[in-house]
């Protein structure tokens, strides 16, 4: 068996009133945490097993009043091994 | 022990080469320092080399359940909670009954990092690593032992908003 | 920020912002995007606490550490940590770090009796070069001496020996690693004629069994404990036998746990000698062929001062070390009286187990690898169980093939790379040479320039007889450096105070920390430490490491090397070698000893620029050239073609350890063995070459009892040790809070109903005595160690509670390596205290 790990970045586009309620969607959902926000765009970084997941999290913020759309802008999927390896350049030779 | 004591003052004015302070045995604090042993390591707190000081209080281990904040990624997280009577044998593993994938749900306890499913070649493994059994070689409790020396050590946040400062 | 992962976050986050035209600006506050602001600078190193060597990738920002952890390419560690390593990050940050000289002042002038003032380095470095003058005009050299570590980097150590040994013609130069390894060296020589391992690591991943011989792994070499659990619960065939006198941590993990009474583990080495004997299962081929056998001399004492009745009646203290050749058969009759009935009689162990354990070496489709550490080196026959159990390896030729393995561990850094192969010991040069043979003197004095007869043949004090020494008022002016010997050296109140607090004598100690010895100190230098300079380790598996400066030490602490060169520039070697030796070699006159020593065109050959680019160097700053390499090229000779040979002092900054013997850029695993060795000839299949003939020595050595065991007056033994949280004496660990908070203070560990016997309940404060002293601690019934009825153990660790007052220096007469495992004491309770 080998793990994978989904890493995905949604931006969602909502009225700047609805970032609070986003926020605590957020902090419900494993795995996803705010990036960046400017006003009424914000950028969420999703992780986790499976699509599944990314996908229901998805549509649970699509479904927050005052959301206007969620869009998957980038989405990536590897085996988590590798995906913890050390980057070298950062470390010693 | 009066008796010891007194052949310890006895051989010491004999040895002409330090003169033990006399001490109470049943004092709290210890006698004051004759100058050349003065107190410098705050380990020793507060007494002089030849004198021991009095005991502390025996420290309690934190039983709170409250994660606490790590100074970087990769410190292996301290245990919130005591763990007085935990066997971790080749028979068992009491850490895991909870912190188990399965265990980490029933329980509401943090479910181990996934670095600790992979072998020494860097494979994933369905269980737990053999080289992560024993749970305390990284982890391990908090008492309540009052500090004796602070630590200045800077987390990476810290260091960055300090550089921002200037 | 370090891993992959962390690199594709970081690359959706940027690919989802530009394709909303999010500015980054309004991402100032976020680390994930702040590349340039928030990236770290990593660079390897070796961990800075015992001597399993872990690799460690240590993340510097802005001047200051900021993370480590393990590093991942390192073959020791393989990315894990031990709780203090995990932790190194803090220990440089203590917030009492000495950064000024301290010096002892009463009206503005040093003085014996008075209080630590701060003073520059001139003054300091004045005040002590006036004290060794003092001393080496009045007493010579043989007055002057110095207290080392296993904790100095190789060329800290290097420089000091040669400060020492030929700077100031002093052998009294010894390593806080005679408490610790010194026994394993005497062993190794004694059966090898040559220092270190032949095993390797590697060794555990392909056994079939393990053996700990007064060793608690678990908590002492985590990491290494690690891989023998991987090793052990992976492959159920293996087996891992225990033996300790208490039961502790490592029992976890026990398919034969023993617990035997003190001193009896050389009856169970001699038993299993006799088991293989009389069972039949000698490997003839490889005892004919690689071995000889020796009996050595017995009753010969107790390393103890020479008027102690202990050593007036000892027949052979005046040759500890001598033997005679004997042969198999002289041998088999030596350890016939060994039977199982009688080692079950003299242990207190279960027959059972005793077979069981004798089974794992006999068994030949058995791989076994023996592990040991302090229950045999601090040991007063400690020599003696060394090559007790090279015996039994040898007799089956379970030995320097993968998975046969007798290994030494060790509890320092570079206990290994600094005390042994620098030779820093008071009898030693660098690569197994010696101070008292004149052809080694001379390949000494031949590289170093310096003139023949410079070096003197006489051994100086060792660790023991230096507190002695102190006392006598016999040694005058000494500088200890990267030690806590106050609080590690036994009969604290006997000698090692009562030395250091001697009106007639100067003690300066280096140190990062204010410790118990530097309290009793003259004069402290403040010290630099860890990865606040350019550094070199050699582990138990004989892997030299190297690691760059990574930050500035605080304040004025300078390092110990520093320290050492900048010192020896303010004497002359009119002042130091005597008119003898200037007249016979008139080219030496009015140089300093910086001159002779460090600016010999050797040691100052290389300049500063080979330094690698973007680390600093202090050291090689100050004196203006690169300092390290020279220092280490110049060491590297005495081991070439000699079995000890190094790789060149670039590769070792490039690649995660290499081990010795480095020939033709390729480490060696396995010594001694035929296509692993490459100083074994074809066709010999192994030679032991560091004896003249190439075969290893069985020794017949006998079980004869400790200095001292319980009486009616001290009825406890009292057994000393570590814990896993705190590393030696405690000077960092102690400062790192989730260390210091993990386990805050030694308690005394006692059976329950030793503890009910005498009135004492858990958590009450008691008095324990011996005739030595006391200490005040709290009693401790449950917990990881649990002593049986009739011993208590104390860690050592905490400077609030001093155990080494209570022991006595007896120790090892080949080795003069203490015995912290064994005293007798007892236990009352404190009146009147909570």
């Amino acid at each position: 068996m080998t793990a994978v790990l989904h890493i995905a970045s949604l931006l969602v586009q909502h009225q700047p009133e609805a970032a609070q309620a986003l926020d605590g969607l957020l902090a419900s959902l494993p795995g996803a945490e705010l990036a960046l926000r400017d006003g009424s765009r914000s950028v969420v970084l999703c992780e986790g097993p499976d699509e599944a997941g990314l996908l229901a999290a998805m549509d649970a913020m699509a479904a927050l009043p005052g959301v206007v759309g969620v869009s998957l802008v980038h989405h990536h999927a590897e085996p988590l091994h590798e995906l913890l390896k050390e980057i070298d350049h950062d470390h010693a030779p | 022990m009066r008796a010891l004591l007194r052949i310890a003052v006895v051989l010491a004015l004999l040895s002409g080469a330090f003169v033990l302070s006399a001490q109470d045995p049943e004092s709290s604090a210890p006698a004051p320092a004759p100058t050349e042993y003065r107190s410098l390591d705050a380990l020793r707190r507060g007494a002089p080399l030849e004198v021991e000081p009095p005991a502390p209080p025996m420290a309690r281990v934190e039983n709170r359940d409250l994660r606490r904040q790590r100074g970087w990624p990769e410190q292996p997280p301290t245990i919130p909670h005591a763990i007085d009577g935990y066997q971790v044998t080749t028979h068992a593993n009491r850490c895991m009954v909870c912190h188990s994938r399965a265990g980490a749900e029933q329980f509401q306890a943090p479910m181990v990092s996934v670095t600790h499913f992979m072998d020494r070649d860097g494979q994933v493994l369905a269980q737990v690593s053999p080289r992560r059994y024993f749970c305390n070689q990284c982890h391990v409790v908090q008492t309540d032992a009052p500090a004796l020396v602070g630590n200045e050590f800077l987390d990476v946040d810290a260091v960055i908003s300090r550089q921002r400062e200037r | 920020m370090t891993t992959r992962r962390d690199f594709i976050r970081q690359s959706a986050v940027a690919s989802a912002a530009a394709a909303a035209g999010i500015p980054f600006a309004a991402a100032a506050q976020n680390v994930l995007l702040e590349r340039p602001a928030t990236e770290l600078k990593w660079a390897k190193a070796a961990c800075r606490f015992c001597g399993t060597g872990c690799g460690i990738n240590v993340a510097v920002k802005d001047g200051r550490v900021v993370a480590t952890h393990g590093d991942v390419h390192n073959e020791v560690n393989r990315g894990l940590n031990c709780v203090k390593g995990y932790f190194l990050s803090k220990i440089m940050y203590g917030s009492d770090r000495l950064t000024r000289p301290l010096l002892r002042k009463r009206d503005g002038a040093y003085a014996k009796d008075g209080e630590f003032e701060p003073v520059s380095w001139d003054e300091a470095f004045d005040v002590m070069a006036a004290q060794f003058k003092r001393v080496l005009r009045e007493k010579g050299p043989g007055a002057v001496g110095m207290f080392g570590s296993g904790q100095w980097t190789i060329w800290e150590g290097y420089a000091a020996n040669k400060l020492f040994k030929a700077g100031f013609r002093s052998n009294n130069i010894d390593p806080n690693a005679r408490h610790c390894m010194a026994s394993a060296v005497m062993g190794f020589m004694r059966t090898f004629g040559m220092d270190e391992p032949m095993g390797v690591y590697d060794d555990i991943e392909q056994a079939d069994a393990f053996v700990l011989w007064g060793s608690n792994m678990a908590e002492m070499h985590p990491i290494l404990w690690t891989r023998i659990a991987d090793r052990r619960l992976s492959h159920p065939h293996v087996k891992v036998a225990v033996m300790s006198t208490f039961e502790h941590r490592s029992f976890d993990l026990a398919d034969i746990p023993i617990i035997f009474k003190p001193q009896t583990d050389l009856v169970i080495l001699n038993y299993i000698a006799n088991h293989i004997i009389r069972s039949g299962r000698v490997n003839r081929a490889f005892v004919d062929r690689h071995t000889r056998f020796m009996r050595g001399n017995t009753d010969i004492g107790y390393g103890l001062r020479p008027e102690h009745p202990l050593q007036q009646a000892a027949v052979n203290a005046d040759d500890p070390g001598g033997g005679e050749p004997i042969d198999f058969d002289a041998f088999a009759a030596f350890v016939a009286p060994y039977t199982l009935d009688h080692a079950v009689e003299m242990t207190g162990v279960d027959r059972g187990w005793l077979e069981k354990l004798a089974e794992l070496y006999a068994d030949p489709a058995v791989k076994v690898t023996s592990f040991w550490t302090m229950g045999f080196n601090q040991h007063t026959r400690g020599v003696w169980a060394n090559n007790m159990v090279y015996n039994i390896h040898l007799l089956t030729g379970k030995i320097a093939t993968p998975g046969n393995s007798p290994f030494s561990l060790t509890g320092q850094p570079s206990a290994c790379g600094t005390a042994r192969e620098v030779g820093t010991f008071s009898h030693r040069l660098p690569a197994d040479m010696l101070v008292a043979n004149p052809e080694h003197r001379a390949k000494a004095e031949e590289i170093w320039k310096l003139p023949p007869g410079t070096i003197q043949a006489q051994p100086g004090f060792h660790a023991v007889d230096q507190n002695r020494a102190l006392k006598d008022g016999k040694l005058n002016a000494y500088w200890v450096q990267v030690n806590n010997n106050m609080q590690a050296a036994a009969n604290l109140n006997g000698e090692g105070l009562p030395g250091y607090r001697n009106p007639d004598n100067f003690i300066v100690v280096s140190d990062a920390y204010p410790t118990v010895t530097a309290q009793a100190a003259d004069l402290i230098l403040p010290a630099a430490m860890w990865v606040e300079k350019e550094g070199a380790y050699g582990n138990a598996e004989r892997r030299t490491q190297f690691w760059h400066q990574m930050v500035k030490a605080p304040g004025e602490a300078r390092s110990d090397l520093w320290q050492l060169m900048e010192f020896s520039k303010r004497f002359t070697t009119e002042e130091c070698w005597g008119e003898e030796l200037l007249a016979a070699n008139p080219d030496y006159r009015g140089k300093t000893l910086f001159e002779v020593l460090f600016a010999n065109g050797q040691v100052d050959a290389h300049p500063v620029e080979q330094i690698e680019d973007g680390y600093d160097n202090d050291e090689s700053a100050a004196f203006g050239f690169y300092v390290q390499k020279g220092l280490f090229n110049e060491y590297a000779r005495f081991g070439r073609g000699k079995g000890k040979d190094f790789a060149d002092f670039d590769t070792y900054h490039q690649v995660r350890g290499l081990r010795w013997p480095v020939v033709d850029g390729r480490e060696t695993l396995w010594r001694y063995r035929e296509g692993s060795d490459p100083y074994v000839p074809a066709g010999e299949g192994f030679r032991f070459y560091g004896q003249p003939d190439g075969r290893a020595v069985i020794w017949a050595l006998p079980y004869e009892p400790p200095h001292e065991s319980p009486n009616e007056e001290f009825d406890l033994w009292l057994v000393t040790g570590r814990v896993l949280e705190h590393w030696h004496s405690g000077s960092m660990t102690m400062r790192v809070p989730e260390l210091y908070r993990s386990f805050p203070q030694a308690p005394v560990f006692m059976h329950p109903d030793d503890a009910s016997d005498r009135g004492l309940r858990r958590g009450q404060v008691a008095r324990l005595q011996s005739p030595r002293g006391e200490i005040v601690a709290r009693v401790e019934t449950r917990g990881r160690n649990r002593p049986p009825r009739g011993m208590v153990f104390v860690p050592w660790f905490d400077a609030g509670v001093l155990v080494n007052k209570l022991l006595l220096d007896a120790n090892d007469p080949i080795s003069r390596q203490t015995d912290f495992k064994k005293c007798a004491c007892r236990i009352v309770a404190a009146e009147g205290r909570a």
